[in-house]
C-alpha cells in the first residue's frame, strides 16, 4: 500500500456531509419542487408532441427529417453552435474554442453538431483517426468501438480518415475505420456495411479479418519479416523475446531489470506512445535519466497531440530541474502549453518558478512567480513559488 | 486524436509496489476494510436493517438514505455546493427504478448505482465548462470536514485539484476505489464495465495522482 493510499484511508472519513434534519428538510423540499417542475415539463412536451403529430398528419409531409431526437444543446459554444448528445454516456472535449477555429473530440457516444454558418472560422470534430470538417451544416458523429459514422443532415463536410479524404453532402451517411491502419479496407457506404451486417456472419467476418490483419503487423512489425537464414531467424526470436521481456518486467516494476532487457533489445516502437512512455519509466527509474528524456522527448516532440505529450514535458522537466535547469524551465512551460487547461498547467508553472531560480534567472522566476499568484492565488504551491520566486 | 493510456508507472526502486496495476494494494490490504460505506459487494444491504421501508414510500427512503447518496455524491465531485442539486436528481430519477423494487435491502445498491451515474455525467460537464472557461475550479480545502486534520485536509484538497484533470471514468473509479473504499467487483460493477477495465482505470487515475503529487513533496 503506497502512501497516498494510507492518507487516504484515514482522510476519507472527513469526506463527509452534514445529515442534520435542517440539510435534509431542505433537500426534500428542491427534490418536490424540482418533481413538479419536471412533470409540468412533461405535460408541455406532451402536449407540444401531439401538436406536432396532428400538424404532420394534416401536411402529409414525408419523414425524411433526422432519426436522432436530442431536444436541448448538452454544449453550447459561443460561435452559437449546438452540441447534441444522442447517448447517456457521450463524451466531447472541446480542445479548441477560439475565434477562427473550434476542435472538438468525440471520444465515445453519438453526437449531432448543429454548425453555425461562419465562413471564417473553421470546426473541426475529431473522432479517433477520423477528422470531420465542416463550414456550416449539421451533421451527426457515432463513435462505434471500430468504426465512426458520420450522417450529413445538411450542408456539406470534409472527412479524412487515412489516407482518404471525402465530401459528404446532406442524406450522405458513411462509416470509417476508427483507427488509421484500418481504414481503407473498413470505409465503405453505410449501405454497403449494412448489407454486410445483414448477410450473417460471414459479412463481418469477412470485413473484420483484414482490419486484425493489419493492426497485428503494424504492432509486431518483425513477425512477417522474412528471415535471411537461419542465425537471423533464431536472433530475431531473441529481439522479440526481450521485447515481451523489458516490457513485462517494467509492467511488473522491475525496472532495473527492464533497462538492462531494453538495452539488449533496442526496439523502442517510436510510433507508439505507449512503448516510449514505459521504455522511459525503465531508463529513470532504473538510473538512465539522460536516457529517459530521449524516449520522453520523441513523445513530446512526435506525438505533440497525444494526451500524454504534457505529461512526457513535465516529466522532462522533473528530471533535468537539478542538472539542467534551464532546460528543465522550458519542459514545464511546453507542458503547460500543451494542456493549459489542467491542474499539472498549474504545477508546471510553479516548477518553472523553482526551475528559473536555480538556473540563476531571478528576473524571470520572480516575473513568472507574479504570474502564478495572480492566476492561482490559492494554488497548492503558493508557498513554493512564493520562495522560488523571491517574493517572500 | 489518441485516446490517454499512460503507462507511466511511479514505483520508485525499492519502495513497494504501489502503483499495482490491479489497482489493489499489492499488500493485500483493501481499502474497503476501514471504509465506512458498510455496503457489500453486490452493493446490498441487510435486508433486516431496511426492512421497515417501502421502496414505494418516497419520503421515509428519501430521509433515509439522503444522507447516503450525498456522501458519496461529496466523495466523487468534491464540491459541497453540488451535493443537494445531485441528490434531488438522484432521488428523482431513482423513482422508477425503487417502485419496482421488491427487496428493501436492495435500495441502496440501487441509490448508489444511479449517484455514480449522475455524477459522472455532472462530471463531464464541468470538464467541458472547464476547457470553455465557463468553470473556475473549487477550493477544495473545505472538502475535508472540521474534524480533519491538517494534513489530510491538505491531502484531500490536492488530490482533488488533481482529480479535476482526470477523465471522469478513471475519477469515478479511482475515487469509489479510493475515497468511497469499495472493493474492485463493486467499482466495476457501479461503473458498469468489466472487473479488468475497472483495475486499468483506477491504476491510470492513480499514477497520475502520483505523478502531481510528487510534485508537491
Amino acid at each position: 500500500m503506497d502512501e497516498l493510499t494510507r492518507t487516504l484511508a484515514k482522510a476519507r472519513e472527513h469526506v463527509t456531509t452534514k445529515d442534520d434534519e435542517v440539510v435534509l428538510d431542505r433537500q426534500w423540499r428542491g427534490l418536490v419542487a424540482k418533481r413538479r417542475r419536471r412533470t409540468v415539463v412533461k405535460v408541455a412536451a406532451s402536449a407540444a408532441l401531439v401538436l406536432l403529430a396532428a400538424v404532420g398528419a394534416w401536411r402529409m409531409v414525408p419523414t425524411s427529417a433526422p432519426t436522432e431526437t436530442a431536444t436541448s444543446p448538452s454544449l453550447r459554444l459561443p460561435d452559437g453552435s449546438m452540441v447534441f448528445f444522442l447517448d447517456a454516456d457521450t463524451e466531447v472535449t472541446p480542445r479548441v474554442v477560439a475565434d477562427a477555429r473550434i476542435e472538438l473530440e468525440l471520444t465515445r457516444g453519438r453526437a449531432r453538431f448543429d454548425v453555425s454558418r461562419l465562413p471564417e472560422r473553421a470546426f473541426v470534430v475529431d473522432a479517433e483517426d477520423v477528422r470531420v470538417t465542416v463550414v456550416g451544416t449539421e451533421f451527426v458523429v457515432a463513435h462505434e468501438t471500430d468504426e465512426i459514422e458520420v450522417d450529413v443532415l445538411e450542408g456539406r463536410v470534409r472527412v479524412e480518415a487515412g489516407d482518404e479524404d471525402r465530401l459528404l453532402r446532406a442524406g450522405d451517411r458513411a462509416r470509417f475505420a476508427a483507427h488509421r491502419a484500418a481504414s481503407s479496407a473498413v470505409e465503405a457506404p453505410v449501405e454497403a456495411v449494412a448489407m454486410g451486417v445483414a448477410s450473417g456472419t460471414n459479412g463481418e467476418t469477412a470485413s473484420a479479418a483484414p482490419e486484425e490483419e493489419q493492426v497485428v503487423r503494424e504492432r509486431e512489425p518483425t513477425r512477417t519479416a522474412p528471415a535471411a537464414n537461419g542465425t537471423a531467424d533464431r536472433e530475431a526470436t531473441s529481439a522479440r523475446e526481450e521485447a515481451t521481456s523489458w516490457r513485462a518486467l517494467a509492467e511488473e516494476g522491475d525496472f532495473d531489470a527492464a533497462w538492462t532487457a531494453l538495452s539488449a533489445a533496442d526496439d523502442v516502437r517510436t510510433t507508439d506512445v505507449d512503448d516510449l512512455m514505459l521504455a522511459a519509466d525503465a531508463a529513470r527509474l532504473s538510473g538512465h535519466p539522460n536516457e529517459a528524456v530521449t524516449y520522453l522527448r520523441r513523445v513530446v516532440d512526435e506525438h505533440t497531440n497525444d494526451s500524454r505529450a504534457p505529461l512526457a514535458a513535465f516529466t522532462i522537466g522533473r528530471v533535468l530541474l537539478r542538472s539542467r535547469p534551464a532546460e528543465a524551465a522550458d519542459a514545464f512551460e511546453r507542458a503547460a502549453r500543451l494542456d493549459p487547461a489542467s491542474s499539472l498547467a498549474q504545477d508546471a508553472l510553479a516548477r518553472e518558478v523553482e526551475a528559473w531560480h536555480r538556473a540563476g534567472r531571478q528576473e524571470r522566476a520572480r516575473a513568472l512567480a507574479e504570474e502564478y499568484l495572480a492566476r492561482f492565488p490559492s494554488g497548492v504551491r503558493v508557498d513554493a513559488v512564493r520562495r522560488f520566486g523571491g517574493l517572500d | 486524436m489518441a485516446k490517454e493510456r499512460s503507462r507511466l508507472r511511479l514505483v520508485e526502486p525499492g519502495s513497494p509496489k504501489e502503483g499495482d496495476p490491479s489497482g489493489a494494494d499489492p499488500s493485500g490490504a483493501d481499502p474497503s476494510a476501514s471504509g465506512p460505506s458498510g455496503v457489500e459487494a453486490s452493493g446490498r444491504v441487510s435486508g433486516e436493517a431496511h426492512a421497515a421501508i417501502d421502496p414505494r414510500d418516497r419520503e421515509a427512503v428519501f430521509r433515509r438514505f439522503a444522507p447516503y447518496v450525498a456522501r458519496i455524491g461529496l466523495r466523487l465531485l468534491g464540491r459541497h455546493e453540488e451535493i443537494d442539486d445531485l441528490v434531488q436528481d438522484v432521488f428523482l430519477d431513482a423513482q422508477r427504478g425503487l417502485d419496482e423494487l421488491r427487496e428493501p435491502g436492495a435500495i441502496k445498491g440501487w441509490l448508489a448505482t444511479v449517484t455514480v451515474r449522475k455524477a459522472q455525467r455532472r462530471l463531464k460537464l464541468r470538464r467541458v465548462r472547464r476547457v470553455l472557461g465557463l468553470d473556475e475550479g473549487a477550493d477544495y480545502t473545505q472538502v475535508a470536514d472540521d474534524a480533519a486534520d491538517p494534513t489530510s485536509r491538505h491531502t484531500l484538497a490536492k488530490v482533488y485539484a488533481v482529480l479535476d484533470s482526470l477523465p471522469s471514468d478513471e475519477r469515478v473509479a479511482w475515487s469509489l476505489r479510493h475515497v468511497e473504499g469499495e472493493r474492485l467487483e463493486r467499482v466495476a460493477e457501479l461503473c458498469g464495465c468489466s472487473l479488468a477495465t475497472a483495475k486499468r482505470k483506477i491504476a491510470a487515475a492513480h499514477q497520475r495522482i502520483l505523478v502531481e503529487l510528487e510534485v508537491d513533496g
